[in-house]
This record gives structure tokens, C-alpha cells and sequence, in this order.
């Protein structure tokens, strides 16, 4: 009946439901919220670059944080294990030094 | 009972032939076999290093010597690697020549016990390896200070270098760049991983939970249980990330306002929490002030509940809350902390979360917006009270004390009922001066006598010149819209002094444009009137206000000595700025001065001849007083908190 029916054999990722979107909530430090739907193969770097064109920020002043981890380029929600409506903070650069 | 180690431990010790010392006791022996153990690991950095050699050769340091070769000196792409490498051999190598002194010791032990004073050949070897462990220690410093000499004489290669050695590109490794947190965390991570007994944390962590924005100036005061969940959760991944079974330290990185990074460490084993910050001006700053004003006071209590967040996880109990008795040592930046702390818990339970800190018990989690904030400036007053009622302070003779009471609504009633009383009852005839305090006695406004000597002839005439210098001032100068008609109210103000006002966004002087202008200003603001009214202020202030006094003063001379192009409009003041409104009859709407210090008080003097009784009143709206105001006396209130007005005198 439906698609998953005809595929044979299932592989063990489609039994899991590998490509189901998830729903991820970005949480800026002053608070705001975004939310977005995302696949669980989609690189988190497309979701880096979505957020940050909504923002009208460069992508490469924004840091994905995930329970405190950073985010890497190539992070998919299936690579960390994300569930459902979790949180990924987000942060802005941080520069510190000395200007003689 | 007691075992008597050397005699009962030596009992059974027998001789054992142990090449090539020949024959010796077994306990001896035991510690050459280890001597010999440490020796052989040796040779994996210095090859030709041996027992034979070391109780045999006359000048050991030219083998070694032989042994490690000198590097190329050029700085070329392997110059980092290669001296990186020969650094981390000559540590290794020194850490296994550490164990040298117990050997020793453990050795002559057992000798003495066999009533054998010393053995030529040992004596021979360790004086031998403390001449190699000597010449180590001095090859490894030269060549450090050599590597960061290098390091900054070749500051382009340098940068290649380093982005080679991460082997990520980053964009922000450069010459003259500053250290972003990528670089930052990427080292935290790195070496945190390597020393095995210190967790980092992100650079993003003190910004999250220990500081209350971004930007980490203000510590959080208020921590909830959601932030204790937080903490917890970052800490279990970092120590997954580190793959770190047991650890010390816990390692802290904040980034100050986007453009200082600092550190502070939390030590389990030492039992210590250190603020490391570079800035030596932060240091000298913070011992000159109270306790409470210091830069690095509320930080250091969010660490001390992180400490105590941490504790548990590594199965121990912190308790650094009221507790004298702890063992636990703070940065001598906020020595007097513990005292603070405790007179802070009575005020406020802050950091005390975990009562309710149970996942059934989240309802009761503490709600941060209604919180209090940890200081309070004016403190609650006594609700519901008489209106107004006032005491003669017994302890200052010929002065006034208003104690103050809330008065059940702050609304024009109330004000009227405050202005029917105060003149009726303690008129503030400028003859004596008048504090008002809160409920606990702490003074939050002077109301400032006339002078003594103000009757005399001199001082009126002064103050009749300072006036038609002030007049003159007015007529022979231009003004800005903005100084003509200030959001305050209908008058003309100048402004003089230091500040940030006018769009500066460091600390400089206020610019008068015109010559003209900035000379009439200067003139007025060394006129001998106006010397005399500063010097007057200044006595009331420093002895209504001594602390605060002494806060402006200090506050203003390290300025100074910072930047000594500063300037303030006469030698010795304490305040910043001064203003003068020229009137003619001075108006205001009711405002904060929201660019004053927030605790501070602001001085306000007035001058002219008009008739005190129909006019000119000051009115401070959040204490519901309508104040008589004559002409020549000073007021000091904390103008940037309670929104005051003024009265226009009568035409």
C-alpha cells in the first residue's frame, strides 16, 4: 500500500526512518526562537546558512551549539542523534586581543 | 605494635651478585634494578646513555651533547614542528630524570641500614645525572626562548605556521588579527585533552550560564534550576569530548565585551578558584575599591556555585556558601569575599537553589524577572507607615534628619500631603543642613546648608560677581540647539568636564566649539565663586558621603593617570562634569539623569536673587518631597535614580 511496501528488501536506515523531518529549534541568547523542519541527512550547515540569511547575519559570525557542543560543517541531526523538537543554541563570534 | 621499617625490613635482605656493582644486598638491589629501568626508557631519547657509562665517564654532558644535535637555526616551513618535537623529548626526558632524587634517597637508606656509608659508583652515577638533568633543563629553556623569540620576530611565517599545525584553515589567524573563539576553543580542547586532568569548557559557556548577557560583564546573581540542568549537561559533553575519566581543574574561558579574553580555573585538588585577567589595571583597581565594587567579586560567586554544581559529580560535597570553615582558597583579587558573601545570603538566598532543585519540584523553580536585584541601591522602605515623619538626629548637633516612610501611594495626594507638612513643620531655611535617610538610616539626600561665613561681605560679593560672570558668560556666547534647549526642561546649559556624552565613545573632555565660547566657559570656571561653592560641595559631600567621596576621587585620579588629557573643570574635583545652566529662570520637566553613576549623588547649587518661598522648589517625585530651595544652598541626591523637577521661581 505504501511506498515502504514496494521497496524490497527495506534497508535497516529506511526501517528507522532515516529521511523523516525533524523539528529543530534554534534558541538565540537573548532568547528568540526559530523553529525549522529539517531531513535527518540534511547537513546542519544548510540550516547554519537558512538561519543566518533569516537573521541578516554572515554565517561565519554564528556558532551552532549543540548541549554545548559546536556544531561541525558536516553535523546532520541523524550524525548527533537529535530528536524531535530539540534545541540547538546559537551564539555570535567572540574576538578578544590587544591593538598596540 | 609499631613497625620499625629499616631494621625489621632488612632482616632477610641477603647478597646478590648484580653486574656491574658485583656483589650486593637484595633491597640495594631492588632500587639499582629500578635505577637501571629509568635509564634503559632513557635511551629512547639519548641512545648511547647507560649504567656503564653514567658510573664510568668523566664528561657525560659532551656525550649527550654529542647525542642531540643542535637544530637549524633558519626558520623555515619545519622550524615549528621540528622544535616542538625536541622540546616535548627534552620534557619527557626530564620527567623521567625526575624520579633520580627518590632513588637516591631510597638507595642511601638502604646502605646505611647495611652500615655501608656510600658506594663509589653510585655516587658516581647520580653525580652524573644530575649534571645531565642540569644541562637538559638549561638546553630545553634556551630552546624555548629561542622558539618564541622566533615566534614574534617572524610574525607571517608564524601565522602560516599555525594554520598548518591546526590544520583547519582558519580565517582568523593572521598577523595583527585578535583570537577568536574557534582558535580559542580549538586550544582548550587540545590541550585540555592532553593534560588528562583539566576539563575546558567552551569559550561559550561563561556567556551562557555564569553571565547574565553576551557581552559577560554582569555575573548572574539569580541562577535557577534550569541552569544547574544546563550546566550539567555541557559538562558530561565536554568530558565526553575529552574522554576524561577523573579530573582536577576546571578550565573557563570568558570573553569580555568582544575584546578581552580572560580565565578562571576551579581547582578540586587544590581546593582554590583563580581569575586569571592580563590586565593589570583590572588588578591595581580592584584592590583600591570595597569589596562589593570589585570587578571580579559577583564572578567569583557564580564560581563559587558552580563549584558547588560540580561537586557532586565528582562524587565530593562544596560547600562554600556560610561556610568559614571550608579549606577552599579564592583569588587574593576578592579575599574578603567569603564575609560578603555571608552578608549577602542574609539579604537574599541566591545561590541556595537546591531545596527546590528536584525535577518534581520544578513549579517552585524561582522566577529570575521578579528576583531582586543584588543591589539595591535605596533600599524597600517601610511600608504603609505614617507619611512622613522626621527626627532630630541627636548625634549631629544643628543639623536635621528626615527619616523617610513609603508613602501608601506615590500620587499627587500624596506629594501634597508631603509638601503641607515638610514646610510647615521643618522648613529647609538654608541655615542648618537636613539629611534624609531610608529606614535603616542610610543617608539618600543632603540638603545642604548655606555656609557659615556666607553672611560676611566677601562671600556675597563673590558669589554677586560669580553671578554677573555667569550673566557675562551667557551674553558673549553662542549656543548649541541642544544646549539651548535641553529635553530637562526651558533653560540654556553648558557642559564641562569629562564624559562620553556628545557621541564620544571613549572617556574625553567635552568640547565647547568656538574659542570664544571655550574661552568665556573657562573663564567662568575659574572664577573664584565658583572655587568657593566647588570647595563648599565638596566639604559636604565628603562628609555626608565619605566612601562615595572617596569612590569619585579615586575613580577620577586613575582616569587621569590613564589618560592625562583629561581634564575636570578645576584642580581637586571629585565630580566629572559640571553644568551650568544659565537660566534666566531655570524650568525642568521631571527626568533621571540617566548619564550620572547610579549610586552616586549629583550636587546641585543655586545661585540668584529670588524669593525662596514662591519658587524654585526642587521636587523629587519618588520621595513624594517638595523641597524649599534657597539661593546658595546645595543639594546632593542621586539624580540619575529619583526623577526630580524644578519649580520656576516667580517672575
Amino acid at each position: 500500500m505504501s511506498e515502504e511496501d514496494q521497496q524490497v528488501p527495506p534497508t535497516e536506515e529506511d526501517v528507522k526512518g532515516d529521511n523523516t523531518p525533524i523539528n529543530v529549534k534554534v534558541v538565540s541568547s537573548s532568547g528568540e526562537e526559530v523553529f525549522f523542519k529539517i531531513k535527518r541527512s540534511t547537513p546542519l550547515r544548510k540550516l547554519l546558512g537558512a538561519y543566518a540569511n533569516k537573521v541578516g547575519k554572515q554565517e561565519h559570525t554564528i556558532r551552532f551549539l549543540y548541549d554545548g557542543a559546536r556544531v561541525a560543517q558536516t553535523d546532520t541531526p541523524k550524525s548527533l542523534e537529535m530528536e524531535d523538537n530539540d534545541t540547538i543554541d546559537v551564539m555570535v563570534e567572540q574576538v578578544g586581543g590587544y591593538s598596540p | 605494635m609499631s613497625t620499625s621499617y629499616p631494621d625489621d625490613g632488612h632482616r632477610d635482605c641477603t647478597l646478590v651478585d648484580w653486574h656491574p656493582f658485583g656483589m650486593t644486598r637484595t633491597c640495594v638491589a631492588k632500587h639499582l634494578l629500578h635505577l637501571s629501568t629509568l635509564i634503559s626508557s632513557s635511551q629512547l631519547y639519548v641512545p648511547s646513555l647507560s649504567m656503564q657509562l653514567l658510573s664510568t665517564s668523566e664528561n657525560i654532558v659532551e656525550v649527550v651533547r654529542r647525542c642531540l644535535k643542535p637544530l637549524p637555526g633558519e626558520y623555515d616551513c619545519r622550524f615549528y614542528t621540528r622544535t616542538q618535537s625536541r622540546i616535548k623529548l627534552l620534557c619527557r626526558l626530564l620527567d623521567l630524570l625526575s624520579h633520580l632524587p627518590d632513588i637516591e634517597t631510597s638507595l642511601s637508606l638502604c646502605l646505611n641500614q647495611h652500615g655501608v656509608s656510600s658506594d663509589s659508583k653510585i655516587t658516581a652515577i647520580f653525580h652524573n645525572a644530575h649534571l645531565l638533568q642540569q644541562y637538559i633543563l638549561k638546553t630545553r629553556l634556551d630552546l624555548e626562548s629561542n622558539f618564541f623569540y622566533m615566534l614574534d620576530a617572524y610574525p607571517d611565517k608564524s601565522a602560516k605556521n599555525l594554520k598548518l599545525v591546526m590544520k583547519l584553515n582558519f580565517e582568523t589567524v593572521g598577523i595583527g588579527r585578535w583570537l577568536d573563539d574557534e582558535i580559542i576553543n580549538y586550544f582548550v580542547t587540545k590541550w585540555c585533552s592532553q593534560s588528562q586532568t583539566v576539563l575546558g569548557l567552551s569559550t561559550f559557556f561563561a556567556c551562557k550560564f555564569l553571565f547574565r548577557e553576551n557581552a559577560c560583564i554582569h555575573a548572574k546573581s539569580v541562577l535557577t534550576s534550569e541552569d544547574k540542568r544546563g550546566v550539567q549537561k555541557w559538562y558530561r559533553v565536554a568530558e565526553k569530548a575529552q574522554d576524561l575519566k577523573e579530573w582536577d581543574c576546571v578550565f573557563i574561558l570568558i570573553n569580555q565585551n568582544w575584546s578581552h579574553w580572560y580565565s578562571a580555573c576551579i581547582n578540586f585538588r587544590h581546593k582554590c578558584i583563580n581569575i586569571y585577567d592580563s590586565l593589570c589595571d583590572v588588578c591595581l583597581d580592584n584592590r583600591a575599591r570595597p569589596v562589593q565594587l570589585r570587578k571580579n567579586t559577583n564572578t567569583m560567586l557564580v564560581l563559587m556555585w558552580f563549584a558547588k554544581t560540580l561537586g557532586p559529580m565528582r562524587g565530593e560535597a562544596v560547600h562554600l556558601k556560610d561556610n568559614s570553615a571550608s579549606a577552599w582558597k579564592y583569588d587574593p583579587h576578592t579575599e574578603a569575599l567569603r564575609k560578603c558573601q555571608e552578608e549577602r545570603a542574609e539579604e537574599e538566598d541566591v545561590f541556595d537553589e537546591d531545596a527546590e532543585f528536584e525535577e518534581s519540584n520544578s513549579m517552585k523553580e524561582k522566577d529570575v524577572s521578579s528576583s531582586p536585584p543584588f543591589h539595591s541601591p535605596l533600599p524597600p522602605l517601610t511600608s504603609g507607615a505614617t507619611p512622613l515623619t522626621s527626627t532630630v538626629a541627636p548625634e549631629t548637633p544643628g543639623s536635621l534628619m528626615l527619616r523617610l516612610y513609603q508613602l501608601p501611594q506615590m500620587d499627587l495626594a500624596a506629594t501634597a500631603v508631603a509638601h503641607s507638612y515638610l514646610p510647615a513643620s521643618y522648613p529647609y531655611r538654608g541655615s542648618t543642613t537636613i539629611t534624609i535617610v531610608d529606614s535603616q538610616d542610610r543617608i539618600i539626600t543632603v540638603l545642604g546648608r548655606v555656609p557659615q561665613g556666607a553672611s560676611d561681605a566677601s562671600w556675597s560679593d563673590t558669589v554677586n560677581d560669580l553671578m554677573q560672570a555667569i550673566h557675562s558668560c551667557k551674553s558673549t556666547s553662542t549656543f548649541t540647539t541642544k544646549e539651548s534647549h535641553p529635553q530637562q526642561g526651558h533653560f540654556t546649559t553648558r557642559v564641562g568636564g569629562i564624559g562620553y556624552g556628545g557621541g564620544q565613545i571613549t572617556l574625553g573632555n567635552f568640547q565647547i566649539s568656538g574659542i570664544a565660547n571655550q574661552a568665556a566657559f573657562s573663564t567662568l570656571l575659574i572664577h573664584k565663586g565658583m572655587w568657593w561653592i566647588v570647595g563648599w560641595t565638596h566639604t559636604l559631600f565628603n562628609a555626608y558621603g565619605h566612601k562615595m567621596y572617596m569612590e569619585y576621587k579615586v575613580t577620577l585620579q586613575e582616569h587621569q593617570a590613564r589618560n592625562p588629557s583629561l581634564q575636570p573643570t578645576s584642580p581637586n574635583m571629585v565630580f566629572a562634569t559640571t553644568s551650568v545652566n544659565f537660566g534666566p529662570r531655570t524650568e525642568t520637566h521631571p527626568h533621571c539623569d540617566t548619564g550620572n553613576l547610579v549610586h552616586g549623588w549629583c550636587a546641585i547649587i543655586t545661585l540668584g536673587d529670588y524669593n525662596p518661598n514662591e519658587g524654585g522648589h526642587l521636587l523629587l517625585w519618588d520621595l513624594g518631597l517638595i523641597i524649599r530651595f534657597p539661593p546658595g544652598s546645595t543639594i546632593l541626591f542621586p539624580s540619575a535614580l529619583i526623577t526630580h523637577s524644578n519649580v520656576p521661581i516667580q517672575s
